[in-house]
């Protein structure tokens, strides 16, 4: 009889138990059991993500021998124009070493590029972020700013074996400390609530008051002030929109409208600091 | 010695994550227009009507914990979410023909929905509660639902043809039972 | 039982029951009383027990110059905060205390519970600053008694552990400090001086306090948290505090019973900037003359004013002290040096002078209103005279001998306005001094100006001295001595008043609107005729012109080609040991169609030291007209009317 009511109870016995023991479990089981876990599947999905690759591929094979050769002039001519940038590139690096010289002025930290494959992505309403096809055996750090060619991606969350977690800029939980382009004022940016469809956006707080839209087809850009630590100066973060009275009186709030393709991107680079013992 | 008709839940784990393996795959597509499908409901689900209550919750551990190294919540989260949907719906089962195809959907649906409140508790209870778009999340639930009315019946038959596979019949071990 | 018995108990049973009733109807009328009649009240008290409100103070209203120039601005503070009311820093204060108690019990020592809250509160506070104190490569340490009366007082406000950090210092912790840590940035508006020490006296400083909340703010009743708020201490901060003061934001906040914030507020009003202001000054000719002064460390005033609209265009007051020493806060040290320097006082507006020689002016206008004297008339200077049997000299020992009025006023001649007070009276002296404002305060809008200014009269000196009134006070007071005593605003208003032989009152420092101008009070004419008038301002034009005018040195002649009219003076002051004296110079320009006046004074630094107006005060104002009619070179044509013409006909 006793037995019969306890079986009828098992399924409240059993949730109770679980709760409990997962209360008092200690930490290092439950960050070994997460590793664990996260590490069990992560070749099902970066193998996943080399089947993308694969497919990008064939699709391009199957494009005909005038659409190809096209892209090969088109490519042509941006390296060109890239490369006529690089010679320009070097030569204001060798001013500003020299001005830096000049000027003892503490040299810039400059930035090793991971490239990195985006293995998935995981956008919904609670939070926006993506795994890459690179982790600490690839030298990627915790905390890394990702960036692609349109600007700031977002920074290294999780570093995994062989994939890396990347929290997007539209986060709320990510901070970074701006400037306007044209203005040296540090306003801070964090990520916004989430919207369907649309482009993924922030929130500018600290705008000076005398910031305005004035063409609003041409906003005001927001961009990485370097002044963090983190994030090398003059990367673009989004662009501002809709300037509103801030909490506390003295500056404007502002909603940021960030880079519509940070949503579907399928590479990134991972930045890495190089030490100058290190070089 | 090791008898898979006692291990079920490793057929039925093994389904699972096929399925969300799949269903990361269409993620990865709708995160372009920011948008995310969950099927733990269903998972759920098929646990709980077809699995004794052990081997059902067997089967959503392994589960819920691959889901909760993924997601930024804290660890074992889903896991807390899942046992308690599972036993929920293992409660209420004796009182339902589990074999019918609409109520499958019906329940996978419900629990699809539970989860969606859960995550947004715990979301809420953190201190980014506030940012989150209740609109933005109840789009996602009904893009999820949809989702689900769709692939709900073949996900169930082929979770019991594997398991059939493996010389395993629920049909006849249910009728067996009553 | 017995059916007898059983009706015993039956009877008692009923008894129970009636009381049972009773008892219940009493829950239940209590109960309802409560939940009905009662409800609101306990809703009240549950709300006052349950919410805190927050009150923030708006930042203050800007400060503009004519030209838009920004002149006071609210400068961002950044500071690294700590929110004590968190739950995660209250559990750490907690979990550090026991810790204390229990390496206090372990080593057998005694110890006082309130000691180790407040040792636990700063450990825990001062671990948070550590880990900043690394990010920043800074050595801040926490002060340990501060912090814990602001967490008994002001438990709900943010706590600054570091409340000056730099741009960079701000980025850092931007980015580095996760975003619901319980540390936070947080930034505060404080009072920003760009142009420093400049009209420093009229701009005025502020400070910190406790606010009172306007009306209508929600929440009254409910237990208040509140920051400081900034407050006009005195110049124009002060004079307009209402409209420049920011208007208060409000947040209430429901907790728990262990004091927690829940996450949100229920109610937020965002605080608001206050208003700004335009002010009339021009910042350009404010700085030219503190330059002049400061070139050769002189002390004392200067006021200019457009006589167009009677703005103060520039009012120096010297010496003076950096604003933004007093902003954000005012140390004790910087306090003390302004005062031994004796840098407070706003000369311009605050401290009565002797008028010196500029008054022979009125005492002109006066006889010649008087009829006692015309443009014509002439006296003889033999460098001395005797009044009453007592002898009156010219200054400088000069033989002036006929001198006609322009000459008088040209060459500053005593002994010519000596014969023409005598001739006309102290009575009609004063009176004419009174018509001209020189007795009350201007009313311009600033704080504290002095009602210190005399102008005699034999009724005064009865008053005052118990004494009569001799020929002599009259002489004296012929020349701006005496007891006469005006403020440089005052000076310079009189001077607007015989450039435009109408009498202005009620200077502006702030920039008036044309509606405001049209509401201006009509000035009232000088009662001077047209061809007396012009023989005044062509003496005073000859001060300045002629190779022999006492402002000959100032080189006036040529500001850009406007015509100058002056007045040089030499006030002397009698000190323990001898004189001092102060020099004094007034002028108008352009002298046909006046547009600008100005009076100053450069005090005399040693006793017995000799110090003219020509030379010590008329330099200045050299520079101050040359950059006025540089920016207005429209001002040295003809005027065709404008909103202000028409305001002062």
């Amino acid at each position: 009889m006793f037995r019969k009511q306890l079986v009828q109870f098992r399924p409240i016995i059993a949730l109770v138990s679980v709760v409990v023991f997962w209360l008092l479990a200690p930490v290092f089981i439950k960050s070994l059991l997460k590793t664990t876990f996260y590490e069990f599947q992560a070749p099902v999905s970066v193998t996943a993500s080399y089947i993308r690759q694969l497919q990008d591929f064939w699709s391009g094979r199957l494009k005909s021998k005038d659409d190809l050769y096209e892209a090969a002039q088109d490519l042509a001519r941006l390296n060109a124009a890239y490369e006529l940038k690089v010679v320009e590139s070097i030569s204001l690096e060798k001013e500003v070493a020299r001005l830096e010289e000049l000027l003892q002025l503490p040299s810039r930290p400059t930035y090793r590029y991971e490239i990195a494959r985006v293995v998935e992505r995981d956008f919904n309403s609670w939070w926006r972020r993506m795994v890459i096809r690179k982790g600490s055996v690839h030298n990627i750090q915790h905390g890394a700013p990702v960036v692609f060619t349109g600007g700031v991606v977002g920074r290294v969350q999780e570093v995994r074996k062989y994939t890396s977690v990347v929290y997007l800029i539209s986060n709320i939980d990510i901070r970074l400390a701006v400037v306007l382009e044209g203005d040296n004022r540090v306003i801070s940016f964090t990520g916004a609530q989430s919207t369907a469809f649309g482009n993924p956006r922030g929130l500018a707080e600290y705008v000076p008051t005398d910031i305005k839209i004035s063409d609003p087809r041409n906003p005001p850009r927001l961009l990485t002030s370097g002044l963090g630590g983190v994030f090398p100066p003059g990367l673009p973060v989004g662009y501002i929109k809709n300037l509103r009275q801030g909490a506390g009186g003295m500056f404007l709030d502002a909603d940021v409208e960030l880079d519509r393709r940070l949503t579907h991107l399928s590479e990134v680079a991972v930045l890495t600091p190089i030490l100058e013992s290190n070089p | 010695m090791f008898s898979l008709s006692k291990n079920r839940w490793l057929v039925v784990s093994m389904g699972h994550f096929i399925a969300l393996f799949l269903i990361t795959q269409l993620n990865y597509y709708l995160a372009i227009v920011s948008m995310n499908v969950i099927i733990t409901g269903m998972l759920i689900s098929y646990s709980a009507l077809m699995l004794s209550y052990s081997q059902g919750l067997f089967s959503l551990i392994p589960i819920a914990f691959y889901l909760d190294s993924k997601s930024p919540l804290p660890f074992g989260s889903t896991l807390a979410i899942t046992v308690a949907l599972h036993s929920l719906v293992v409660g209420f089962r004796n009182r339902l023909r589990r074999e019918s195809i609409p109520l499958g959907i019906f329940v996978s649906q419900s629990v699809n929905l539970l989860i969606f409140l859960g995550y947004s508790f715990f979301i809420a209870s953190s201190p980014f509660g506030h940012t989150v778009n209740y609109f933005h999340t109840a789009l996602n639930l009904i893009l999820s639902s949809i989702v689900v009315a769709i692939v709900n019946q073949s996900f169930f038959v082929l979770q019991t043809e594997a398991l059939s596979f493996f010389g395993i019949r629920l049909a006849e071990e249910q009728r067996e039972s009553r | 039982m017995t059916p007898e018995e059983h009706q015993k108990y039956q009877a008692r049973l009923w008894i129970f029951y009636a009381i049972l009733g009773v008892i219940i109807l009493t829950l239940v009328g209590g109960l309802g009383f409560r939940q009905i009649i009662e409800s609101s009240a306990y809703a009240e008290k549950e709300k006052r027990q349950n919410q805190r409100r927050i009150l923030t103070p708006g930042p203050r209203g800007n400060m503009f110059d004519r030209d838009g120039r920004l002149v006071v601005a609210n400068r961002p503070q950044f500071s690294a905060v700590v929110h004590l009311s968190d739950e995660s820093i209250r559990r750490a204060f907690r979990a550090e205390y026991l810790a204390l108690v229990r390496d206090h019990r372990e080593r057998g020592e005694k110890f006082r519970s309130r000691n180790l809250e407040i040792q636990a509160r700063a450990n825990v506070i001062q671990s948070y600053l550590d880990n900043i104190n690394l990010m920043l490569g800074r050595d801040d340490k926490v002060e340990a008694r501060s912090l814990s009366r602001h967490f008994e007082t002001n438990t709900y406000l943010p706590y600054k552990i570091i409340d000056d950090l730099s741009r960079e210092e701000f980025a850092i912790l931007l980015e580095s400090e996760p975003i619901n840590s319980a540390v936070d940035v947080y930034v505060s508006s404080v009072r920003h001086y760009p142009y420093e020490s400049a009209a420093a006296h009229t701009l005025g400083y502020v400070s910190t306090s406790l606010l009172e909340p306007r009306e209508g703010l929600p929440g009254s009743d409910l237990r208040t948290f509140q920051s400081k708020g900034i407050f006009g201490r005195n110049g124009i901060e002060k004079f307009y505090d209402t409209e420049l003061q920011g208007s208060m934001g409000t947040e209430i906040w429901t907790i728990d019973v262990n004091g927690y914030k829940f996450s949100d507020p229920i109610q937020r009003i965002f605080p608001r900037k206050g208003n700004d202001l335009q002010l009339s000054l021009d910042m350009d000719l404010q700085m030219v003359a503190e330059e002049q002064f400061d070139k050769y460390e002189s002390e004392g005033a200067l006021v200019a004013i457009d006589l167009n609209t009677v703005e103060i265009l520039a009012m120096v007051s010297k010496p003076d002290f950096n604003l933004n020493d007093t902003s954000p806060s005012f140390s004790t040290r910087a306090f003390k040096e302004i005062e031994e320097r004796g840098a407070w006082e706003n000369k311009a507006i605050r401290r009565p002078y002797p008028p010196g020689s500029p008054f022979k002016l009125v005492t002109a206008i006066a006889a010649l209103k008087a009829g006692m004297i015309d443009e014509n008339t002439v006296f003889d200077c033999q460098n001395q005279m005797m009044v009453s049997g007592m002898k009156f000299v010219c200054h400088s020992g000069n033989h002036h001998g006929e001198v006609s009025l322009r000459d008088a006023i040209k060459k500053s001649c005593n002994i010519y306005f000596y014969n023409a007070a005598l001739k006309t009276g102290v009575d009609l002296l004063s009176q004419e001094a009174i018509f001209l404002g020189l007795d009350k305060p201007t009313g311009i809008n600033l704080p504290n100006e002095t009602r210190h200014m005399i102008v005699p009269s034999k009724e005064y000196k009865k008053e005052r001295h118990q004494a009569s009134w001799y020929p002599g006070d009259t002489a004296n007071m012929a020349i701006g001595q005496g007891f006469l005593l005006t403020t440089p605003m005052q000076m310079a208003l009189l001077t607007g008043s015989i450039a435009r032989n109408e009498v202005i009152t009620q200077p502006s420092i702030l920039k008036q609107s044309p509606k405001e101008l049209v509401m201006r009070p009509a000035p009232r004419p000088l009662g001077l005729p047209p061809s007396l008038h012009k023989a005044v301002v062509e003496g005073m034009e000859k001060v300045v012109q002629d190779g022999d005018g006492t402002g000959r040195f100032a080189n006036l002649r040529d500001v850009d080609g406007a015509r100058i009219a002056g007045k040089t003076g030499t006030a002397q002051v009698r000190r323990k040991g001898g004189t001092i004296e102060h020099a004094w110079f007034v002028a108008f320009a352009p002298a046909n169609d006046p547009q600008i006046a100005l009076a100053l004074i450069v005090e005399g630094k040693n006793l017995n030291e000799g110090h003219g107006g020509g030379t010590n005060a008329a330099p200045i104002a050299h520079y101050v007209l040359r950059k006025y009619f540089e920016k207005h070179p429209e001002d040295l044509r003809p005027q065709t009317p404008t909103i202000a013409n028409v305001a002062l006909p």
